[in-house]
């Protein structure tokens, strides 16, 4: 209520009528040409225009003492007094720094009109509209070749990034984050405040990325934080925002009286349909299905689903002169979970400040503190239980005649089914992030034209995770472990600095510039958990662990890397039409041994700015055009610490006990073969770019792209003959091919009315080349399920096609009876007809025989889904009108397949006590053929595929999704009424984050990986936490 | 530019709705998709059961009814035919509910028990036995009706079933004997016809070797010379003779079933014996509950140490059998011994069955025997002279296995026939030293003869026949001429020793007699070819 007074209040008109005149005239550029498009304002007041196509206006009711705003992008404002003049004409002045709309790259800022290489920019404003937590929530759709996937809909949980199609096939394959200038491979975007990003720039093609030399090839996201001001002004922000979020889908699962008769329907298959045990069984249990037709039934999907309430506020202090800048921000967010006991919470703080203690040398720091927390059960990627399985499969209703004993036999049949609710409620987890990092450094300018900047960077991150499962629950009541619990610590310390040296110079149409560095990186990395078992209570939770009655052996783990680096970029530019950059870097790093310890990364990139040579200048309506081209040599060096040494580990598991009554003792294993050759991950990447500007109004981006990545530290399989399945090699090759488009146009921009839209489309082909010696295919086991898909390799990485290939067999139907003689009471398979067991039945699931030779095996598994969309993109549209403005962003990936565990496990018979998704209640029976559920049992037989054969085509579903992603809705309040409020800007807000998915996927949301072997198990679907739906509404205030 | 944005967004909300179907439960309507499994070699006279059809009924228990049954001319079957054909039906069984008192009707009575369906036969097709039905296609037109909420929903399915009747083949092809002679410059010496027991008589028949010295006569059987066969020296061929049904063509080839001798002057054939079934009986232990060849069952084990085991006393060891196969290392005797070591007897009643033995391969042209050699020893007669214990043997051609009687005497797993009046018994009149080691035999003489000396004690029940004489420690050889009734696929011959005559338990030492041991060696059965 009280906000709707308060934006009544913001509605009511503010009158006044003073002295005024009319005052016409012409805005031209530099050259004299007219501007389209022009704002002409009135400081402090409501009055604006735009100027026409000659550039003329005319702005009325203006004061002689008002003063007249002119502005348009790309040129400097300026301001003019009115006084009684009539006719003001205004020439604008090119602003370098606007029209580049400079993009932060490696260890320097350029104009965006003078980029050699690829790099996109993201309008952080745009950002901060969005109701996510942290910022790479955002990120989706909103630049060409960014793919940004969701694990699952975790809160908190970090995304995933890819850029331009991924390198690695074991390796990581996210990008290098390097925010303030500091290189960051384990960056966790929750401890950045979206608030505080100044600008985000992601550097795409090699001619850019390699700059960051061993660390590049994933692409680089490169992040600059807001600094203080530097004109004497204080701005202080405070911005609030309240969220609902919910789940708003649910799987399709059986209600009570379709799970009843289901297991009606299993009984009497069971049974043969000749009544005997199990249909006394039914019957003794459930006595008539008939009696639960019109009974509610749980479905705990309800039950654990909730409304998450989230709160998210920011505090911002912008300070400072011509010699000191400060700026702080503070940023509390707490995010309830749409899943029982889930949710994230976080601080973030920043204090950053410059001081010039002389005009050429300035003195600059910051201080960063983050406190995350991340609360809840883990909900996908456990092989052994999960809480979406126990709620899919729960039963919905208990049996009216329901004897304690049925229940144990029930828990004796299926013991890892436990009540989700309960699940949840009972087990505690918890981690939590301290991440403090200092920066301090100096700028220093000398000779003129040399700038030397020097910046050291201190960071830690400092997690604790704990997991208490209590009594009730699976862990705590039906394993050996009882009530137990777990500590694990984990600390990061990086320590970095960086120095560079610049030179910039302009001799007559010659333009260049010089930079040389160097950069040395200290990484530690600790962990230790312990856990303690079987307590007695479960009364003192993770707290007191040691009235436990069982120990386990505490473990401790540290290790290092460090990274020297050296580096030089060289441009030049010709009248402002030939430009070229030269990149080089060589890396040195503790990873790699000998002669490997080294690696070089050159890149060179070339621009022809078109628009400025003569032929093309008479063409007005080209303002700007440019053609890229480029190539380069970026590394990947994501591997363990060690592995190119020998390693020798001694753990829990490797001890051993003599004879009865001997302590145990702990025995040495060789944990690693050594790899003495072991070196970088090499992508070349070769880059053709156009950038074309149409009427100052169309921007249009190109892309193509050759990326082919080399020497990949591939996990490769080993002769078993060694002592090692697998070890760490530089083996394989994978190429990726692709295009980008982008489209920015300023559609309408009328004095009240502005429309922006910005398009961008991605196409990217991923193809493996080359794996180990001879090896043509690794085949791949998520293990989402250790139960029910025991070790059945589901993906597939082969020679000639895109990594992590869904892999199975293709569904033909079931087995009906025209494929069967009936011989002495026997059901024989016709000729013809493959089988994969003795005795084969009608209603069993059938499988195409790919290879012909009759049988149904592991020869007959082929590739049945390919997870890479064959396009991605994202439509942004935003509308201001007067003081209204309105955003969306939709964001798409087309045609792509998921792998569906939850269909393979919840709509198929498995467990036949357990409930499912509705199609269960379509299995096959004699009566009910024309299905594609196979069914239970018939003939003596039964007719549940046998492990090995889990999945198939129908478990592979097309994940094509649209996705409203951002919609936002805001209001400014007028300039009169901040001048009484003392405000400088106000806008209140509602906005929703994931309103609405267009797809035919029948699971939660088609945004979902969360395959535990990244690049070899994409797209994969089990057990994810479904993602939600945000309604936000906020206010913003600048003080 | 605005329309080509719109064109994108429009363009892929087409393609990412135009894709694939969604699941689809069970759908109730009218019956569809009738499927039977066709039977297309069904013999004459058979009887016939289809396998359980299918139907999409969305569920619904389909109730199916016979229409019409057509020939292959598509003319309907004749009235006297159509009583062969039948199709089952879903019925219904009470299931007893084991109530926690807590589940009640809607007018509040406990529910004590509910109505399932069984669906095991319902839809499946049957033709009687023994039918009539002559060869060629039948085509069953099938009704399927369904009701749910009140709505009948019915799909008269045409030909749904294919019965295809072809001739009956035979499955037996006898020359009796096995060797016939053929002479070689004799134009009349030619084998006898065969006995074709079985399958359509419309058949011919076809060498299906030896063609290049032997004719068949294709209506026959009778095998000859060819006209081109030239005698070098006597020969024997093991001749395969094939049936061909003239109404369907099919071939049933008997292999070797009749050996054919060439010579130049007639010759005496030999006939065969085969043992087809001789167990070794080898066993181990006192009391195991069976060996090679047997099963034993312990109705009433009384006092018995020793219950069909291992023979560990010398009476049993001395036996010589001649016809014994070579291949029998290690034959053993089994020892039944009926008191206890003290001498005490108490009721008893002991079954021993032997394995179950298909005789129908020898139905034509063998006699058929089953022989065994038992001796009684340790006997005493009860006090006023009458055997306290008595071997019977059975014979049953329905014997499924398992306890053959219970402890009250009722008859279980089948029927059987005591056959020792008709048995030929004869006395070992071989020693070796004391032991009766089997021939030279005695006379013949009907049953199985009263256990020990009937030249003494008293004899109440007029059974002993003192010409006979002393039989304790003698072996008996019994031999048994299966009757051609009882040769069946499932023959069983039982022994049961059991006490008689008294119901509490005696005591030898008191002079009240006592059971006596049981011995028993090379029980089998033999075939020998008739002429």
């Amino acid at each position: 209520m009280k906000l709707i007074n308060l934006l009544l209040l913001f509605f009511i008109p503010i009158s006044g009528v003073f002295a005024q005149h009319t005052i016409t005239g012409k805005v031209t550029d530099h050259q004299g040409k007219p501007i389209l498009g022009a704002s002409i304002t009135v400081r402090g007041a409501q009055q604006r225009t735009q100027s026409d196509e000659t550039g003329a206006y005319s702005i009325a009711n203006v004061k002689s003492s008002d003063v007249l705003v002119y502005s348009y992008i790309g040129f400097q404002t300026v301001e003019k007094l009115a006084l009684d003049q009539q006719t003001i004409n205004i020439q604008l002045k090119i602003d370098e720094v606007q029209l580049s709309e400079v993009v932060v790259v490696g260890y320097d800022v350029v104009k965006k009109g003078d980029l050699t290489g690829s790099v996109a920019s993201v309008n952080p404003d745009e950002l901060k509209e969005t109701a996510t937590a942290n910022f790479d929530e955002a990120l989706a759709g909103r630049v060409a070749g960014v793919e940004v996937t969701s694990s699952d809909g975790t809160p908190g949980g970090a995304l995933n990034i890819v850029i331009r199609g991924g390198n690695s096939i074991t390796g990581d394959n996210t990008p290098l984050y390097v925010v303030d200038g500091v290189p960051l491979e384990e960056f966790n975007p929750g401890s950045l405040n979206t608030r505080d990003i100044k600008s985000l720039d992601i550097l795409k093609d090699a001619s850019a990325t390699a700059i960051y030399g061993s660390r590049g090839a994933n692409g680089v996201v490169v992040i600059t934080t807001n600094s203080g001001r530097s004109d004497g002004k204080t701005d202080i922000k405070a911005s609030t925002s309240y969220w609902t979020r919910y789940i708003p889908t649910r799987l399709e699962v059986m209600g009570a009286y379709e799970y009843v008769k289901y297991q009606e329907k299993v009984a009497y298959a069971r049974d043969n349909y000749v009544p005997a045990y199990n249909v006394d069984q039914f019957h003794n249990r459930w006595i008539d299905a008939e009696l639960y037709r019109n009974t509610q039934g749980t479905n705990w999907q309800d039950e654990m689903f909730q409304i998450g309430l989230t709160n998210n506020h920011t505090l911002t202090l912008s300070t400072g002169n011509n010699k000191t800048t400060l700026y702080y921000s503070g940023n509390f967010l707490d995010q309830q979970g749409t899943l029982l006991t889930t949710g994230f919470r976080k601080i973030n703080n920043r204090l950053k400040f410059t001081h010039k203690l002389v005009d050429n040398f300035e003195i600059k720091g910051q201080v960063e503190y983050s406190k995350l927390k991340y609360d809840g059960m883990q909900v996908s990627g456990d092989q052994w239980t999960s809480v979406i399985r126990n709620a899919v499969t729960f039963r919905p209703v208990q049996p009216v005649n329901w004897i304690e004993d049925e229940e144990e036999l029930l828990i004796t049949d299926d013991p890892s089914l436990f009540d989700p609710v309960t699940t949840l409620n009972n087990t505690m987890r918890q981690q939590h992030s301290d991440i403090l990092a200092g920066t301090l450094g100096f700028n220093y300018e000398f000779l003129s034209k040399f700038n030397l900047d020097v910046t050291g960077n201190y960071r830690t991150a400092i997690t604790e995770s704990t997991l208490f499962f209590k009594k009730e629950t699976n862990e705590g009541s039906r394993t050996n472990r009882g009530i137990n619990g777990t500590i694990s610590d984990r600390r990061n310390d990086i320590l970095s600095i960086t120095g560079t040296v610049r030179y910039k110079d302009k001799k007559g149409d010659h333009d260049y510039g010089f930079l040389v560095g160097s950069e040395a990186q200290h990484n530690g990395f600790e962990t230790s958990e312990l856990r303690n078992t079987n307590l007695p209570t479960d009364f003192f939770g993770i707290d007191n662990l040691g009235i436990a009655t069982t120990a386990t052996i505490a473990q401790s783990m540290y290790t290092e890397n460090t990274l020297l680096s050296y580096f030089g970029r060289a441009n030049y530019a010709y009248d402002d039409k030939y430009l070229a950059t030269i990149n080089f870097r060589a890396d040195g790093s503790s990873k790699f041994r000998g002669k490997n310890t080294w690696g070089y990364f050159p890149s060179f990139s070339l621009a022809w700015r078109v628009s400025q040579e003569q032929f093309l200048k008479s063409v007005e309506a080209i303002t700007d055009m440019k053609f890229r081209a480029g190539w380069g040599v970026t590394g990947n060096n994501r591997i363990g610490n060690f592995l190119g040494y020998n390693l020798f580990s001694v753990d829990a598991s490797s001890g051993y006990v003599l004879g009865e009554n001997q302590a145990f003792s702990p025995g040495a294993y060789q944990s690693n073969l050594a790899v003495p050759d072991l070196r970088w991950e090499t992508t070349a990447q070769t880059n053709i770019g156009l950038d074309l500007q149409i009427l100052k109004r169309f921007d249009f981006t190109m892309d193509y792209y050759i990326k082919d990545t080399r020497d990949l530290l591939l996990n490769a399989e080993m002769a078993l003959s060694t002592g090692f399945s697998k070890a760490q090699q530089n083996i394989g090759a994978v190429s990726n091919r692709g295009f980008e488009f982008t489209l920015k146009s300023q559609n309408i921009r009328s004095r009240d009315f502005r429309w922006n839209t910005n398009f961008n489309i991605s196409f990217n082909r991923t193809k493996t080349v080359q794996l180990n010696s001879g090896q043509q295919e690794i085949k791949t086991d998520p293990s989402w399920d250790s139960q029910f898909m025991q070790t059945e390799y589901q993906y597939i990485t082969r020679v000639g096609q895109p990594v992590g290939m869904m892999y199975g067999l293709v569904f033909d139907g079931l087995y009906q009876l025209e494929d069967f003689e009936f011989v002495g009471g026997d059901y024989i398979l016709k000729t013809g007809q493959p089988s994969y067991q003795t005795a084969m039945r009608p209603g069993m699931v059938k499988f195409k025989d790919i290879n012909n030779d009759g049988r149904i095996n592991e020869l007959d598994r082929t590739i049945i889904g390919n997870p890479h969309p064959k396009h991605t993109g994202g439509l942004f549209n935003h509308f201001r009108y007067k003081s209204f403005d309105l955003q969306f962003l939709l964001q798409w990936a087309y045609d792509f397949d998921i792998l569906n565990g939850n269909k393979s496990s919840f709509g198929n018979i498995y467990i036949a006590g357990r409930n499912g998704l509705k199609s269960l209640n379509d299995i096959w029976t004699p009566e009910n053929t024309d299905t594609e559920i196979g069914g239970v049992r018939y003939g003596g037989v039964g007719l549940v595929t046998p492990y090995g054969y889990k999945l198939d085509t129908r478990h592979i579903d097309d994940g094509s999704y649209l996705k409203l992603k951002t919609l936002a809705l805001g209001y400014n309040l007028p300039q009169s009424i901040l001048t009484k409020l003392r405000m400088k800007r106000c806008r209140v807000s509602v906005s929703a984050q994931n309103l609405y998915t267009w797809t035919k996927y029948e699971g939660y949301d088609p945004d979902v990986s969360v395959g535990r072997y990244g690049a070899l198990t994409p797209r994969l679907d089990y057990s994810a936490y479904p993602q939600s739906v945000t309604v936000s509404g906020g206010i913003d205030i600048t003080f | 530019m605005k329309n080509g944005n719109l064109f994108l967004l429009m363009l892929h909300i087409v393609v990412l709705y135009g894709c694939k179907e969604t699941w689809k439960a069970g759908n109730i309507g009218n019956p569809a998709d009738l499927k039977y499994i066709h039977t297309l070699d069904a013999r004459e006279g058979a009887g016939i059961s289809s396998a359980p059809p299918t139907v999409q009924t969305g569920g619904l228990l389909p109730e199916y009814e016979i229409v019409t049954i057509k020939k292959a001319d598509g003319s309907p079957l004749e009235e006297s035919l159509l009583q062969y054909f039948s199709i089952g039906g879903s019925t219904t069984v009470n299931i007893p509910i084991r109530s926690n008192d807590s589940v009640v009707d809607e007018e509040g009575n406990l529910i004590t028990s509910v109505k399932a369906v069984s669906k095991g036969e319902n839809g499946v097709i049957s033709v009687a036995s023994g039918h009539a039905l002559p060869v060629g296609d039948y085509y069953v037109t099938v009704k399927v009706t369904t009701e749910a909420e009140g709505t009948v929903y019915a799909t008269v399915f045409e030909d749904a079933f294919h019965l295809k009747i072809v001739p009956l083949l035979p499955t037996m092809m006898v020359y009796a004997p096995k060797n016939q002679n053929l002479v070689y410059g004799d134009p009349d010496s030619k084998t006898v016809t065969p006995i074709v027991p079985n399958g359509n008589p419309d058949i011919s028949f076809e060498l299906g070797n030896h063609s290049d010295k032997l004719v068949i006569d294709r209506s026959t059987g009778a095998i000859s010379l060819a006209s081109g066969y030239v005698y070098n020296s006597r020969e024997s061929l093991d001749v395969t003779v094939q049936a061909v049904s003239n109404i369907s063509g099919e071939v049933v080839a008997f292999d070797d079933v009749v050996r054919v001798v060439i010579t130049d002057t007639p010759e005496e054939m030999e006939v065969e014996t085969i043992y087809f079934f001789y167990p070794t009986l080898i066993t181990s232990g006192a009391k195991p509950n069976g060996g090679a060849g047997y099963t034993v069952q312990k109705v009433k084990p009384g006092d018995s140490q020793r219950i069909w085991g291992e023979t560990i006393n010398n009476y049993g060891k001395f036996l010589q059998i001649p016809e014994r196969p070579a291949a029998n290392v290690g034959q053993m005797s089994l020892q039944t011994d009926t008191y206890s070591s003290s001498g005490k007897t108490s009721p008893f009643d002991i079954w021993m069955a032997m394995d179950s033995q298909d005789l129908t391969p020898f139905q034509y042209g063998y006699k058929l025997s089953l022989t065994f050699y038992y001796q009684v020893a340790f006997f005493r007669y009860l006090q006023d002279g009458r055997t306290p214990s008595d071997l019977e043997v059975y014979i049953s051609t329905d014997y499924t296995g398992g306890n053959i009687m219970d402890v009250d005497g009722n008859w279980m797993n089948g029927t059987w026939t005591k056959i020792n009046d008709g048995i030929k018994s004869q006395k070992s009149l071989g020693t070796n030293g004391t032991q009766s080691t089997g021939a030279p035999w005695g006379p013949v003489f009907d049953g199985t003869p009263y256990p020990g000396d009937q030249t003494t004690g008293g004899d109440p029940d007029g059974r002993k026949r003192p010409d006979l004489g002393d039989f304790s420690q003698k072996w008996v050889k019994c031999v048994y001429e299966i009757p051609s009734g009882y040769i069946s696929t499932n023959f069983t011959l039982a022994f049961r020793i059991k006490s008689v005559n008294f119901t509490d338990p005696i005591m030898f030492n008191s002079g009240e007699g006592r059971g006596g041991m049981y011995i028993f060696s090379d029980i089998h059965y033999k075939a020998e070819e008739s002429n």
